[in-house]
């Protein structure tokens, strides 16, 4: 309802309330409204979820690349390359990356492949969060943390040095 | 006709004999008054014993994060720039911990109200010591007393561009409701500056305290002269307290200034919610 409408008002509030908005500190409706929350989470990945796209055919190559927002490009133009020198990979591309549908995700990671993990920091912090969710542990990562971007030529150098 | 019943939420939870509870009945007052009522006003509180009023007052509300009543009360006002809004705070949420959102908010002239419980002290955190504490105020964060000096709310908003400040005291409650009334019929953005003894925590500043100090501005004050005000405002530094409105200017508001509000409100404008034209250039 948009505030303003004659007959009505409500209050957001920064407290845990009840329906109407009033502020309580009783413990049955903090469980209501931490329920509520939670259903959120279990709509989101009805509704709004998506998979990561994989590019590259994830039965015929050996190489998987795994990586999540802008390193995209780079990636795409390592595989180019490699295919220039006849080697084929598949790249799982995340968009959505919290909360995970953890199921659908981890028969991605179920394959005998190398899977490789680039990320744009010094943790990883991504492959922690799919080991934390989905229980899958990288054996080979890039990671590139000096403050510049990933370039095509260093990801098929980590693949051809292998 | 709208009564003060109409407003009432909860019973206030505030102790006994608080500044509060006289700030909140001139809300009240002023809001009943301008012939408002719950559903056309909307009031966004910051965190304390004065944002506990979010529970006390029938309004829309936001009851918003320590010290960012106002960049949400700005938020509604853009909305809805037809809707008087106000922002219900104290003194360490909007000079501590809102201090930048408050000087920006001056600078744009937003026609909002900012209601000022200042009482020199975190009251609902048991006294730590708030920005307007004087210089060696002794509280349980500072139990040698205070380095700081005090913030001057007035000259402080006044010299950011705020088109009307003024003061008031919560034990005069005639002065508080008409400052609270010509702050939101104000076109712009104003502040009223309470003093409000907290009778728990703050030892110093007490009903006597400013009844001793306070006097209100002799009516051929002139409250339109930048420099006379800026005087004025800086007898607090001397512990005199000026009741009335300090400074009062006619400049354009924020919104006044958006062409794109010119025909209609925000709230009644199609929105564009077709976002995949856009995401798809980069996903």
């Amino acid at each position: 309802m948009i505030p303003g409408t004659p007959g009505y008002f409500y209050q957001a509030n920064s407290y845990e309330h009840i329906e109407d908005g009033h502020t309580t500190e009783e413990a049955q409706p903090r469980i209501d409204q931490v329920d509520k929350r939670a259903r959120k989470w279990t709509a989101y990945l009805s509704d709004n979820f998506s998979m990561p796209t994989v590019y590259g055919d994830l039965k015929k190559s050996e190489t998987v690349f795994v990586s999540w927002g802008s390193t995209k490009g780079i990636v795409l133009q390592a595989q180019k390359l490699l295919m220039n020198k006849k080697i084929d990979s598949a790249f799982i591309h995340f968009n959505h990356v919290y909360p995970l549908d953890k199921n659908k995700v981890a028969e991605l990671f179920k394959q005998n492949k190398k899977y490789i993990l680039v990320e744009n920091n010094s943790w990883g912090q991504f492959g922690k969060l799919l080991r934390m969710e989905i229980g899958f542990e990288f054996k080979e990562q890039f990671l590139k943390y000096d403050g510049r971007p990933i370039t095509a030529e260093e990801i098929v150098n980590k693949v051809l040095k292998q | 006709m709208t009564t003060l019943q109409d407003f009432s939420g909860y019973n206030p939870t505030w102790c006994p004999g608080c500044g509060d509870w006289g700030i909140g009945i001139a809300i009240k007052q002023a809001l009943i008054q301008l012939g408002l009522n719950p559903s056309s006003v909307a009031a966004v509180f910051g965190i304390g014993c004065s944002g506990n009023m979010n529970d006390f007052l029938n309004a829309y509300a936001i009851h918003s994060l320590h010290g960012r009543s106002i960049p949400n009360a700005i938020g509604i006002k853009i909305a809805n720039h037809k809707m008087p809004v106000i922002a219900i705070v104290g003194d360490g949420d909007c000079y501590g911990e809102g201090g930048n959102h408050l000087m920006h908010a001056c600078r744009g002239n937003h026609d909002i109200t900012v209601i000022v419980h200042d009482n020199g002290v975190y009251g609902l955190t048991t006294g730590q010591s708030a920005p307007t504490a004087q210089k060696g105020f002794k509280s349980k964060s500072t139990p040698k007393g205070i380095l700081e000096t005090p913030i001057n709310p007035l000259t402080l908003t006044i010299t950011s561009g705020a088109t009307f400040v003024a003061q008031s005291f919560a034990g005069d409650a005639i002065n508080t409701i008409a400052m609270i009334k010509a702050g939101i019929q104000h076109k712009g953005f104003s502040v009223v500056n309470i003093l409000q003894p907290c009778v728990t925590f703050n030892k110093i500043n007490t009903y006597q305290y400013y009844l001793q100090r306070v006097y209100k501005l002799d009516e051929n004050y002139k409250k339109n002269d930048f420099k006379i005000a800026v005087q004025k405002s800086l007898e607090i530094n001397d512990e005199k307290f000026p009741l009335g409105i300090i400074y009062q200017n006619e400049k354009a508001s924020y919104t006044d200034q958006l062409p794109q509000l010119k025909d209609s409100t925000l709230v009644d404008k199609k929105r564009f919610t077709d976002f995949d034209q856009i995401t798809k250039l980069f996903i």
